[in-house]
């Protein structure tokens, strides 16, 4: 949506007031910015794959490593049942459908109602323990339920945000979303509270294949 | 070695045994002590109540003073710190001055870690064993002249005992004028640093500066509390003094 | 917020009455700086990240109309919608006639600094709009009609037992209720406002220009419903949060949770860009930006004060600061509060209203230490008084006094003579080896609150003359 005429003026005026505050004409150069901090290391998926475990742990999600995909849908079969979960969302990803196949699950009617969420992943940050999703193929399903399932594939692990970004950018989604660990909040006399507005159950299927 | 002893206005007029142990100190670790009697204030009063003028005005009197001085030693941070870091701002459009500030900045050491650096010496032939003590941080000394581990040393080795105490590098709340400007805040500060030292049990509360100590022992005294409160330079000197029989 | 900076002297009488408050206060800023500490101490490349976070900040805040014109330009080919404002009533104009333009019946709202400074939630109230803040803190505050006193926890300043009445008065939950019962109401009543509303309001942590993304940062979750749920998002910032690329962002996000809350990363960090994409199943319809001014361009044409701008709003330093803990948030009468506040509110508000608050400090030094993007902020409290002076603005009496002691300590003799009249006064006012004199200036301001030893008979200039002095 283009600015009025309105709008033009008052955007030239804002900009001339910090030209003026900073000594500068419209067009002049721009020296480039300092150079990007490379992050440290290489590391491989064995090294990869502990410590998003790990990092994922010190945060409150739970992970699970799998071998293959009807593993995971067993497993996640049992982790439903042990949620006493039947009603789901769910992104619109093949991982998702795959491993619910087969699974005693119902499509909640009210999103705000359904009490698990199912999702993939774009990719995994083994540095924080962080999972990215990406509103491309939905927001709801991580966000309304109480509980989170995410399906992790290995090879989706990277080091950390930013290869993450090396690999996606710059095509972003309108939501990228970096979640680690449940919602929490300490608002109240500084003591910690899991599922505030987000989920406050956290778990993830690793899947090596 | 010579040095020159800067006395500080606090110790001059108020703390001379501070100022008298300091130079007892410095005789017997065989250094010559002078005392350039023009020695006034280093100025820091004012230039941290924002009274620029004022600031240089005295800062280019102590510049004076202290001109043909090899070393110059205070039993301070703060004033020390005064000295290094900010004499060189306050001169920074006046070339000359700039650069007198800047020499004598390279000259002036707080007098621990004169001790411990400058003469190494760390074992002074003191002798405090069965002083139980705290160390308070002065936040210019910590934060701008590096003191930290010399004057813990210097106890240590004379055989004291030293208690950390909980928040020991937190302000005392003294801030120069700020004391007076916002008694309530200072005092406020005070009260909770006083918690954590007297929370220790130790009988003595030291530090390498005479502000901060004026600050916490004045409320120690209000509150009837029982810590004793001496400058370091004062205990190594009673050490060296009890060693000596 | 209102503007009480000028009441500084009584803010600070009262906070230091408060037994609660001091509680509370204690406990908040010792939890945070503990657990800042440990993320850092854990943390190999704290200090390089600092230079760099510092550096690129620098850099934008000296390039900035080109970064904002970058940014608008992002934001456009996306879809999106930039707005100017030059001040909070033309922030205000502008976000109350997009909300009529739209329909909009209902607002919620992410935490978002500015919109505190330009009174956002009136403004709504006022044309019938309801406004609602979603983060935990500042919903209790709301529905309290209280103002945050802290950057991070906003409500650090209210116990748990003033919450559960709070909450039983306005929303009935049961009169013991335990903190996890009051959290999950709170949930429950939000909820359905996030269902219904029209328009989800934001601030934002980051602008990134290359990109025209918005990154925010969150760990209950209130964030992503606000600017997923509702048909429109509108994102509200300061100028000053811009950052150049994508690739910055690790580095500012490694820096803020852990010198926020000591986190390694928050629960929640949202890249928004734009609004809902074709073939995207959820999401807004529009995405605005409102990008504001309200005296920050004067701090940026200040070259001292333009660090300030820096700012990354992590907290860091109110929890390092003695004398904020001392005196809680409030006491400094405006948004922002703390060492960052002392330095800031001068720069927007004007030095005349807020002259006390850069003297609120002993100048220990604790805050520049703990910033992530090094703002010097000692040295800006410092050129705040420096500047107190020159306008005049500091009382007769102490530039008297200066006056005088700058006059005396330039000329040793009579240093040496006045020095001496005045130890011998001071004798005079000794009782058992401390003095009285209450009634005094200086001296009566330091015995209201400790004691003061009576000076020793001779200087020590006159036992090194008379004892010391070596041939």
């Amino acid at each position: 949506m283009a600015p009025g005429a309105g709008g033009t003026v008052k955007r030239d005026a804002f900009l001339a007031r910090i030209r003026q505050a900073l000594h500068r004409q419209e067009g002049d150069p721009v020296e480039a910015p300092p150079a990007v901090l490379e992050p440290p290391g290489k590391w491989d998926l064995e090294a990869l794959v502990s410590a998003f475990r790990r990092e994922c742990e010190a945060v409150g999600a739970v992970v699970h490593e799998v071998a293959e995909v009807a593993e995971a849908g067993a497993l996640l079969g049992s982790l439903l049942s042990d949620l006493n979960a039947r009603t789901f969302l769910a992104s619109e990803e093949d991982i998702v459908a795959e491993v619910m196949t087969g699974l005693p699950l119902v499509p909640a009617e009210v999103p705000a109602e359904a009490e698990v969420g199912i999702t993939g992943v774009l990719c995994a940050l083994a540095d924080t323990g962080t999972l990215v999703l990406s509103s491309e193929v939905g927001r709801q399903a991580s966000l309304l339920p109480p509980a989170h399932v995410a399906l992790v594939r290995r090879e989706q692990l990277l080091p950390g945000m930013a290869e993450a970004l090396a690999r996606f950018a710059p095509s972003l989604p309108s939501a990228w979303v970096q979640v680690t660990g449940p919602s929490r909040t300490a608002d109240i006399e500084l003591t910690l509270t899991m599922g505030v507005h987000g989920p406050g159950v956290l778990q993830v299927l690793l899947i090596s294949a | 070695m010579r040095v020159a002893l800067f006395a500080t206005c606090l110790a001059d007029q108020l703390f001379p045994e501070v100022a008298v142990a300091a130079v007892k100190l410095l005789r017997h670790l065989g250094v010559e002590v002078v005392f350039p009697a023009a020695q006034t204030c280093c100025g820091q009063p004012a230039y941290n109540a924002g009274y620029q003028l004022e600031a240089r005005e005295i800062a280019e009197h102590h510049l004076a003073v202290f001109r043909d001085c090899e070393y110059v030693v205070l039993p301070s941070g703060s004033c020390g710190a005064m000295v290094r870091s900010h004499y060189p701002e306050l001169f920074a459009e006046a070339p000359r001055l700039f650069a007198e500030a800047r020499d004598l900045a390279g000259r002036t050491f707080e007098l621990t870690t004169f001790v411990s650096e400058v003469l190494g010496r760390v074992d002074i032939g003191a002798d405090l064993s069965g002083l139980r003590v705290t160390y308070h941080d002065s936040c210019h000394a910590l934060r701008f002249m590096g003191v930290d581990e010399a004057p813990r040393a210097l106890l240590r080795s004379a055989g004291a005992e030293l208690v950390e105490a909980e928040g020991h590098d937190v302000c005392c709340g003294f801030g120069g004028l700020f004391s007076v400007k916002m008694p309530e805040i200072s005092a406020a500060m005070a009260r909770s640093k006083l918690g954590g030292i007297t929370a220790t049990g130790v009988g003595v509360l030291t530090s390498t500066d005479a502000g901060c100590l004026m600050q916490l022992a004045g409320t120690l005294r209000r509150q009837g509390a029982a810590v004793k409160v001496r400058h370091v330079a004062e205990l190594l000197w009673e050490g060296v003094e009890r060693a000596q029989g | 917020m209102e503007v009480t900076t000028q009441n500084f002297k009584n803010n600070v009488g009262k906070a230091l009455q408060d037994e609660q408050l001091q509680l509370a206060m204690q406990r908040a800023t010792a939890a945070f700086a503990g657990k800042r500490q440990s993320a850092v101490a854990g943390f190999a490349d704290f200090e390089a990240l600092r230079s760099y976070c510092a550096a690129v900040k620098a850099h934008t805040l000296a390039y900035l109309d080109h970064y904002l014109e970058q940014l608008t330009a992002s934001v456009e080919a996306l879809g999106g919608t930039v707005h100017f404002a030059a001040d909070g009533a033309e922030a205000v104009r502008i976000v109350t006639a997009l909300a009529e333009a739209k329909g909009v019946r209902k607002v919620v709202k992410s935490k978002s600094m500015l919109s505190e400074e330009i009174h956002l939630n009136e403004a709504l109230e006022a044309k019938d709009i309801t406004a609602l803040e979603t983060d935990l803190g500042e919903y209790i505050l709301q529905i309290d009609g209280d103002v945050p006193s802290h950057i991070i926890g906003p409500a650090i300043h209210k116990t748990k037992e003033q919450v559960t009445r709070l909450f039983h008065d306005k929303l009935g939950t049961p009169e013991d209720a335990d903190i996890p019962t009051l959290t999950a109401a709170a949930r429950r009543l939000l909820r359905e406002h996030f269902l219904t509303a029209d328009m989800g309001i934001s601030g934002v942590n980051f602008a990134v220009a290359r990109s025209g993304t918005v990154v925010l940062v969150e760990n209950e979750g209130n964030i992503r419903f606000t600017t997923s749920l509702p048909r429109i998002h509108l994102a509200m910032m300061g100028l000053e949060k811009i950052i150049p690329r994508l690739e910055d962002l690790p580095a500012f996000l490694s820096l803020l949770p852990r010198s926020a809350t000591g986190q390694k990363a928050s629960s929640y960090v949202s890249l928004i860009t734009g609004s809902r994409r074709p073939g995207e199943p959820e999401g807004p319809e529009e995405f605005h930006l409102l990008i504001v001014d309200n005296g920050r361009s004067a701090v940026l044409a200040d070259p001292k004060l333009r660090d300030s701008l820096r700012c990354i709003r992590c907290g860091a330093c109110l929890n390092s600061c003695p004398v904020y803990q001392q005196i809680g948030g409030h006491a400094y009468g405006w948004v922002y509060s703390g060492p960052i506040g002392a330095v800031l509110d001068p720069g927007l508000l004007g030095l005349e209203p807020t002259v006390s608050l850069p003297q609120a400090s002993s100048l220990c030094g604790a805050c520049g230490e703990v910033c992530p993007v090094k703002i010097p902020l000692p040295e800006l409290l410092l050129e705040h008084r420096r500047r107190a002076v020159e306008r005049g603005l500091s009382r007769k009496s102490e530039k008297l006094a200066v006056g005088a002691f700058a006059f005396l300590a330039s000329r040793p003799g009579l240093w040496d003579v006045n020095t001496r009249i005045g130890r011998y006064g001071a004798r005079l006012l000794s009782r058992e080896g401390y003095l009285a004199g209450g009634w005094l200036p200086l001296l009566g301001a330091w015995l209201r609150e400790r004691d003061f030893p009576e000076p020793a008979r001779r200087s020590f200039r006159e036992v090194w003359r008379r004892e010391l002095a070596e041939p």
